[in-house]
């Protein structure tokens, strides 16, 4: 593998960065003041310390006009995590699909092959990830934060365009990052892993006086991936008898910094991802390397203040790049002739600024008002494509601006009325307004019912509107896609341990922009299919006194092309999850079980994915010696042989997923 | 770019490391819950519990916002009592606690909780907006990143407990809901 020699400077001074940083924030630990004893003080006293910034109030998920699942650093230790991807796994009626370079997340039974996460909306303590080429959101190795500095994240299931606008299709993904109270000095984490997976992590993170607190964070994670990968599909003399070797590495490189002071928290993250694709996809060379990098910087300056009462405002301003790169081999022998590689590149440029005012006021005792505009300026959206000479030169920019509103109105103490619009115009494809409506009634203590109903849209993304490679049109009447959804969900706590949720919906997406192939053989992005999902999902949670924790939950979705009337491809029509978390020794030794099962799901070629039964497991303690955390996990226990479907881009119409494989971690904190 | 990029986050870190270890010099404040976990020691010495013994069970009911954050406390003795930290998940832990500090997360539960304290002799603390009108004894709520607390006289008089009247000088004297003024 010959990576270009800039790459590797760049990391090596991402390395020497992120060790000096470490030394310097270890003195500065040491130099911190210790706490005096509030216990000697008189409690008039008290009443004039000043503390430090206090968490901000976090709405309560039964509170929530939708329905929320929360992920929590703890689950995170308890069973294994190693991506974001990992985590969804475990979230009530949803899935992912990886194809050996990208994991893509479905929801509700809709898992478009070749949808690079577009019908998400994934955000970053509130900050948008989706680059603006291909909307593509990364949850995989690439999710440019370290899995272990998330506090939890947050899964809000239907439309969210009447907050967030764009993307916010099927489901808002909120990844919060833990505080810097959460570190109090310097953590060191370490893992070992099947097919030489390796991950290691500095972290420093604390408060100071007058409420500053800061974090930073540097990680390398690298893997050599499953060495010998066999594709039936390839299996000729010709072509190593199907079998890709060596062809399956990954390594990402991340570096972290969170600083907050007096209402400004800056938060600066960069990732640098690259991965080996074992597939031959796009049509290259069977068992030659194909490379993929993505590459994320961010900067986001946030201001949170009280004004008057209670009128709180926020105001936000960030940059962001995602440069994308790969190398791909091609033969572009004659045929019959010797074989003539090439190696082509495929390059896409993303830059973008944006800033946000948002106002939060309560208004005659009843009325919780969010108020708030968005400006993002897309500067570069830029597609390039060539071997030796420029096959696609697409430069684009484009704008946005929004503005919207919510009313949480509490008509009666068990009885809440939440509506809220957004509108929004682009430079691209004009204006579009989307509301969300939801009636959340408590009519007893432990029960809550709430009726939604919402639209969302997602706009072309810079791909679908200016690609013009060999083979592609471009459609200039191209619009934004739109989805409106009902949902009933009753939640119900039962005792004092168990809280349950039924859930019902139905979703319509109409103008689905969808690939399609003109009568001379030219591709098209057009906006022509409408599908309809209908569902029912069922949960149940508990927390019980010994420590004992779990979660239950299936889903049935019937998702249709309504022309046709077939089920969509890639859509399982059962999902059921199960996680429970044993306490072995109380609070210090947990088992963490986890089973997914995934229906068969129908490919590309007409054939099926077999169903799915997928067993994981970690034996995690903490607190044993000192403050040393670690933990074993066996993921995909019984060695359980299954694919997910491939895309329009595989030869394989089913891509096989890893068998057993195992991890090792350790945790210190000083 | 990479280099722009690299060069770019080099002087950023830079920065922010620089203005971290100027604050680090300086004494850290405490935490939020490390100063309300200091109040709950306080408290012990302005209430009188009826035939209590020398113990005195501080419990947190649901998700622990403290942390490590009542060290400082535990083992501590205020008033002749040794005061005595613990977690409790279920309602029917109640009885053996002399005070429990109710966390938001079980805002939705406040209710049955507080139907199952009563006559169990027991200081109800919060620290969620609202929890005093709905009968909470004491909450706290957050004024110029101060903490202050406010006092529901109507659950204090159904509690059993003797509340000295410095307590209620130093506070925001509330009443049940619907006997609210404002």
């Amino acid at each position: 593998m010959s990576e270009p020699t800039r790459n590797s400077a760049a990391s090596a001074a991402l390395a020497a960065v992120v060790g000096v940083l470490i030394i310097l924030c270890v003195a500065a630990s040491e130099a911190r003041a210790s706490q005096r004893d509030l216990t000697q003080i008189s409690i008039e006293e008290l009443l004039d310390v000043e503390v430090y910034s206090a968490s901000k109030t976090v709405q309560k998920t039964t509170k929530a006009p939708a329905s929320v699942t929360i992920v929590t650093a703890s689950d995170i230790r308890k069973f294994g995590y190693r991506t974001l991807a990992d985590m969804l796994r475990s979230v009530r009626g949803f899935y992912i699909t990886y194809d050996r370079t990208y994991h893509y997340v479905g929801v509700r039974g809709f898992a478009r092959p070749g949808d690079y996460n577009t019908r998400i909306l994934l955000l970053l303590d509130g900050v948008r990830l989706n680059e603006n080429v291909f909307d593509q959101a990364f949850i995989g190795n690439d999710f440019p934060v370290d899995i272990d500095l998330i506090d939890r994240v947050e899964v809000i299931r239907g439309p969210g365009s009447s907050l967030y606008g764009s993307n916010a299709f099927f489901a808002v993904i909120n990844v919060i990052t833990r505080r810097a109270k959460d570190f109090g000095g310097v953590e060191v984490s370490g893992e070992a892993g099947s097919h030489e997976t390796y991950r290691a992590r500095l972290s420093y993170g604390d408060h100071f006086a007058n409420n500053a607190e800061a974090v930073f964070s540097g990680s390398h994670f690298d893997s050599r991936g499953n060495r010998r990968l066999y594709f039936s599909e390839f299996d000729e003399p010709g072509q190593n008898n199907g079998i890709a070797e060596g062809l399956d590495s990954e390594k990402t490189a991340r570096a972290f910094a969170k600083l907050s002071f007096s209402g400004f928290t800056l938060l600066a993250v960069y990732s640098r991802w690259q991965k080996e694709t074992p597939t031959a996809a796009w049509g290259a060379v069977f068992n030659k390397e194909i490379l993929s990098m993505e590459e994320h910087a961010l900067l986001d300056l946030k201001y949170e203040t009280t004004l008057a009462g209670d009128l709180s405002l926020m105001w936000r301003v960030n940059y962001n790049q995602h440069p994308y790169h790969s190398h791909t081999p091609y033969d572009y022998a004659e045929p019959g002739g010797p074989p003539l590689l090439v190696t082509n590149n495929d390059l896409s440029r993303s830059r973008w600024w944006g800033t946000e005012l948002q106002l939060n006021r309560r208004l005659f005792g009843r009325h919780d008002i969010v108020a708030g505009a968005e400006y993002r300026d897309n500067i570069q959206q830029d597609m390039k494509n060539y071997d030796i000479e420029v096959y696609t030169l697409s430069r684009s920019n484009s704008r946005i601006w929004a503005v919207y509103m919510q009313d949480q109105f509490n008509i009666l103490d068990n009885l809440v009325l939440n509506a809220g619009i957004r509108y929004d115009h682009y430079s691209t494809v004009g204006s579009t307004a989307n509301p969300r409506i939801a009636l959340i009634y408590s009519p007893f203590g432990q029960t809550t019912f709430k009726l939604l109903y919402g639209t969302a849209f997602r706009s072309p993304d810079a791909y679908e509107l200016h690609y013009e490679a060999m083979g592609y049109r471009i459609n200039p009447s191209l619009k934004p896609e739109k989805i409106r959804t009902y949902e009933l969900v009753w939640e119900q706590q039962i005792g004092d341990s168990v809280r349950g949720t039924a859930a019902v919906f139905s979703n319509k997406i109409e103008d689905l922009i969808t690939l399609t192939t003109d009568p001379d053989d030219f591709l098209v992005f057009r906006n022509v299919a409408t599908v309809e999902a209908e569902g029912i999902e069922l949960g149940l949670e508990g927390k019980w006194e010994s420590g004992l924790t779990g979660r239950i939950s299936y889903t049935f979705q019937e998702t249709k092309d309504r022309d046709t009337g077939n089920i969509l491809t890639n859509s399982p029509r059962h999902l059921a999850k199960i996680n429970v978390s044993i306490p072995l020794l109380r609070e210090k030794i947990f088992l963490g079980l986890e089973e997914q099962y995934a229906g068969k799901r129908k490919t590309l070629r007409g054939l099926d994915a077999k169903a799915s039964y997928v067993t994981n497991a970690t034996l995690f303690s903490q607190r044993l010696v000192h403050n040393l955390e670690a933990s074993v996990s066996v993921y995909n226990l019984f060695d359980f042989r299954y694919g997910d479907p491939g895309s329009e881009e595989h030869v394989q119409d089913i891509i096989q997923q890893d068998g057993r494989s195992f991890r090792f971690k350790a945790t210190y904190r000083f | 770019m990479t280099k722009e990029m690299t060069r770019l986050l080099i002087g950023l870190l830079c920065g922010l490391l620089l203005s971290a270890s100027i604050a680090g010099a300086e004494e850290a404040g405490p935490t939020e819950y490390q100063v309300k976990a200091a109040f709950l020691y306080h408290f012990v010495k302005f209430i009188d519990w009826p035939d209590s013994g020398s113990i005195l069970k501080v419990c947190v009911l649901g998700e622990d916002p403290f942390g490590k954050d009542t060290d400082a406390i535990e083992g501590k003795t205020a008033a002749g009592k040794v005061l005595s930290v613990a977690r409790i998940r279920s309602v029917h832990e109640l009885k053996k606690c002399q005070m429990v500090f109710i966390p938001s997360s079980e805002n939705d539960r406040l209710e049955s909780i507080l139907t199952a304290a009563q006559g169990l002799n027991l200081l109800t603390v919060g620290d969620t907006a609202g929890y005093a009108w709905r009968g909470v004894i004491i909450n706290f709520y957050k004024e110029q990143g101060k903490v202050r607390f406010e006092i529901n006289r109507d659950a204090a008089g159904r509690s059993g407990l003797k509340i000295s009247a410095k307590l209620f000088s130093i506070s925001r004297i509330v009443h049940d809901a619907g006997k609210r003024s404002d």
